[in-house]
């Protein structure tokens, strides 16, 4: 035990910051619109979930390098200039996001967006900055902890859980462009770029080597499973409520309104409170991921252990992200939607050539010597880019029609 | 002085002037803190595998023009031999240690230099301007003066590389002086650190394990295995062995401990029974005593002979018949001939680590004996064990500028 727990983290943080603010609308909104229905795509894109992020670990721990900087390593410095630059716009855009749910989650509370957003960006800020990567990790961690808030709200809802699980086994798809569509987006937000590109980058910071990867992998299962578990009481919560009185739903903090008179006032509480620690969660690790690749890239790679001085790069990379998302978020009249919209597009296209790239070094045996990708570890990542690509190719030819 | 990024990608043609195809790599041999180019990797095209040429048989080798002097119909295949290194598979844009600068970067870009009509490597670059250049973008770099670090103070850090330096005896980590070993070793991914460790040998690394920062040491030695572990612990000194072999899980420690010679072995055990918050859990048991009739020309070279590993250990402590301490001798005052020996300064097996900075602040002292209950001298505790400790408590995860300034203070 004491040996796994020095282990735990990667797997963890990675996951459940995928459970973002975005995740959260996308699961809520699923819930709302299907029912239990749609249940199933949770099981896959959790399966996904699992099989990329132990592709990141372990190529994190038998390499001791992130993946920004194994992708210029191998593949020239021109792909990794021109990944990081996706890379950048897209996790700028995502960490407005983040901070954006800081404030729809504390403005159910009442409290102003130009006092919550810039209070949550000095605190992610002042724990990155001043403490190290243990004090990090275990706050991080304790964050987490909030999502237990959503399987209470689930559990509040008092829901049909036959339906439940026949939805979660049996794959139905309604063949209208809504359902497509958010079939796609729970997919696309479950697997992130930023996630894949964290995982890896940390399980290096972390400094665990081949002889951890067995417990890493309980993490890493550990830490996905989780997050499609809360995505799952999020679907169950909305469909037991919402989707049952035919109620309609934007975003995530409208899910918690709605929910007030249907599920009781501490279901909603909690909903919101979820929120919260979401965004939160995911505004530290947003940055945070930026930063590895950043440094990576440009060959500086910084740590949570290495003060200013020694790795200046680093942290003015988390510094910078933080203070954009935080100027566009409350700039007036920022188009807000469009910048999520667009973001949320970037993560897709950006999402494919990525783990076509982390295939491509995951099976390279010259890197990864015994721990290369087997024939089942490629045909399963070949057939579940091949879905990615058919699930992205609907995004955009659906969000084209329009 | 030619970059390898503005030849990679140019045609190559034969002795008739026809176009072989374009180079793609350049093969390199390890030589004494040199690396030399042995071969041409040619690619004909984006296919194909590529043509090995060997410098022998290469005429002119510019940034405009590289000719071979063989034609292209008698090009076979050189036989590459298998351990050399590949600049651009193995070292652009690969993770290098700077020896001298005690950082991690990545390489922008290979200097190569011609003389008596051979090439060789003698730096890389780093920093901005080669990866503005390589991203087409030179009007920048032009403006960023460019970084480089000389080859011979380059550890390659990938793969491949990182096993060939090491087997190579002029390369940097062999000369390397214990707190740049650490920095390294600290710096490195585990894997890689311990191949270090094993290559610079047990006396060495036991020294870098032991300025380890905390938790650092343990992930080490079970990163090593018990079998190479073993003898690294066995050179450490004991309490130093007794603190890493702390971190390290109990199955480890005992597979390491049964490689280790016996008696050395049951003495850490005994070490290891002290709980670690208590001066005994602290202390080294490595402490010379005297007794208290012996001459002081028999201790002085006594001292001489079996030099303590650290100086705040070389104090003497006067015990007598019992083994109770009577008494402490500095080697200033064995230097000056005094007779008397000074009151000694002990401190309970028991007691916590407080007491024992507390004692080490009262008084101008560089050790400290530890008496079990009888009052029996059973080790010692040097000022250095204490700082570590408290080093440990107040900062924690910010070790890194601590070790930064301790390697820049004994660099300078």
């Amino acid at each position: 035990m004491a040996a796994l727990a020095a282990v735990v983290g990667p797997g963890m943080l990675a996951g459940l910051s995928d459970d973002d603010p975005a995740g959260i609308t996308t699961y809520s909104i699923l819930g709302a619109e299907h029912g239990y229905r749609l249940l199933w795509v949770l099981a896959v894109s959790t399966a996904a979930l699992v099989l990329f992020h132990e592709l990141g670990a372990r190529m994190g721990c038998v390499t001791g390098q992130g993946l920004a900087g194994l992708v210029r390593e191998r593949y020239g410095v021109r792909w990794a200039a021109v990944g990081l630059a996706c890379l950048l716009v897209a996790n700028i855009g995502t960490t407005c996001a983040e901070f954006a749910g800081v404030a729809a989650a504390l403005e159910l509370a009442g409290v102003s967006r130009y006092v919550s957003v810039p209070l949550a960006a000095a605190a992610v800020s002042a724990l990155v900055l001043r403490g190290g990567f243990h004090r990090v990790e275990r706050v991080l961690l304790a964050v987490s902890g909030v999502f237990v808030a959503y399987i209470a709200a689930g559990l509040l809802a008092s829901p049909d859980w036959g339906a439940a699980a026949r939805g979660l086994v049996v794959p139905s798809l309604p063949l209208d462009r809504e359902a497509v569509l958010l079939t796609a987006a729970t997919v696309g937000t479950t697997l992130a770029p930023w996630g894949l590109a964290f995982i890896q980058s940390y399980v290096a910071d972390k400094r665990l080597t081949p002889k951890d990867l067995s417990l890493e992998r309980v993490d890493v299962v550990t830490g996905a499973v989780m997050t499609g578990v809360i995505g799952f009481f999020i679907v169950v919560a909305c469909a037991a409520t919402l989707h049952r009185q035919g109620r309609s739903i934007h975003d995530a903090a409208d899910a918690a309104r709605a929910l007030e008179p249907l599920a009781g006032g501490l279901a909603a509480t909690l909903f919101g409170a979820g929120l919260l620690g979401a965004a939160l969660l995911a505004a530290s690790i947003l940055p945070l991921s930026t930063a590895y690749s950043v440094t990576e890239a440009l060959g500086v790679e910084g740590r949570l252990d290495d003060p200013w001085r020694e790795a200046r790069v680093f942290y003015a990379t988390y510094g910078v992200i933080v203070v954009t998302a935080v100027v566009i978020v409350l700039l007036p009249g920022a188009p807000l939607v469009g910048i999520l919209y667009l973001t949320q597009a970037l993560n897709a296209v950006l999402l494919l050539p990525l783990l076509v790239f982390i295939r491509g070094l995951a099976r390279d045996r010259e890197l990864m010597g015994v721990h290369a990708l087997g024939r089942a570890g490629r045909a399963a990542t070949a057939v579940a880019i091949a879905a990615l690509a058919v699930c992205v190719a609907a995004l955009a030819v659906l969000s084209l029609w329009r | 002085m030619l970059a390898l990024t503005d030849c990679i990608g140019r045609a190559v043609s034969d002795a008739d002037g026809i176009r072989v195809g374009r180079l793609s790599d350049v093969g390199v041999r390890l030589e004494d803190a040199a690396a030399v180019v042995t071969s041409l990797h040619v690619r004909r095209s984006r296919r194909a595998p590529a043509v090995v040429v060997s410098w022998a048989r290469v005429a002119a080798f510019e940034t405009t023009d590289i000719t071979l002097s063989a034609r292209c119909d008698a090009l076979g295949q050189d036989p590459s031999p298998p351990d050399d290194l590949r600049l651009v598979r193995d070292v652009l844009d690969a993770q290098i240690v700077d020896v001298a600068g005690a950082r991690v970067v990545r390489v922008g870009d290979v200097d190569l230099d011609r003389r008596d009509g051979a090439l060789r490597v003698v730096a890389v670059e780093v920093g901005w301007a080669a990866l503005l250049r390589r991203l087409g973008l030179r009007r920048l770099a032009d403006r960023v003066s460019p970084e480089s670090i000389a080859w011979q103070d380059v550890h390659l850090a990938s793969g491949r590389a990182h096993a060939l330096l090491l087997s190579t005896p002029s390369a940097a980590v062999h000369r390397m002086r214990r707190a740049e070993l650490t920095h390294l070793v600290a710096e490195l991914p585990s894997t890689r650190s311990a191949e270090v460790l094993r290559a610079v040998g047990p006396e060495r690394a036991a020294a870098a394990i032991s300025g380890a920062r905390p938790g650092a040491s343990g992930r080490l030695l079970e990163t090593l295995g018990p079998q190479d572990a073993a003898p690294i612990v066995a050179a450490m000194r004991a309490d130093d062995a007794v603190a890493a072999l702390r971190e390290v899980d109990p199955e480890t420690r005992r597979l390491v401990l049964d490689e280790v010679a016996s008696a050395r072995a049951s003495e850490l055990r005994r070490l290891l029974g002290h709980p670690p918050g208590s001066a005994a859990g602290l202390m080294s048991s490595d402490v010379f005593r005297a007794g208290s009739d012996e001459p002081l020309d028999a201790v002085r070279a006594r001292l001489t002979a079996s030099r303590p590993r650290l100086e705040g250990l070389a104090t003497v402590f006067v015990v007598d018949g019992a083994g109770r301490p009577v008494g402490t001798f500095t080697p200033l005052m064995l230097l000056a001939g005094d007779a008397r020996p000074a009151p000694a300064l002990t401190v309970r097996a028991d007691a916590p680590v407080q007491a024992v900075v507390d004692l080490f602040a009262m008084h101008d002292v560089l050790a400290v004996a530890v008496v079990d209950a009888m009052g029996r001298v059973i080790g010692a505790v040097a000022v250095d064990d204490v700082l570590e400790e408290l080093l440990a408590e107040r900062l924690p995860g910010r070790h890194g500028a601590w070790f930064a300034a301790t390697r820049r203070r004994h660099a300078a």
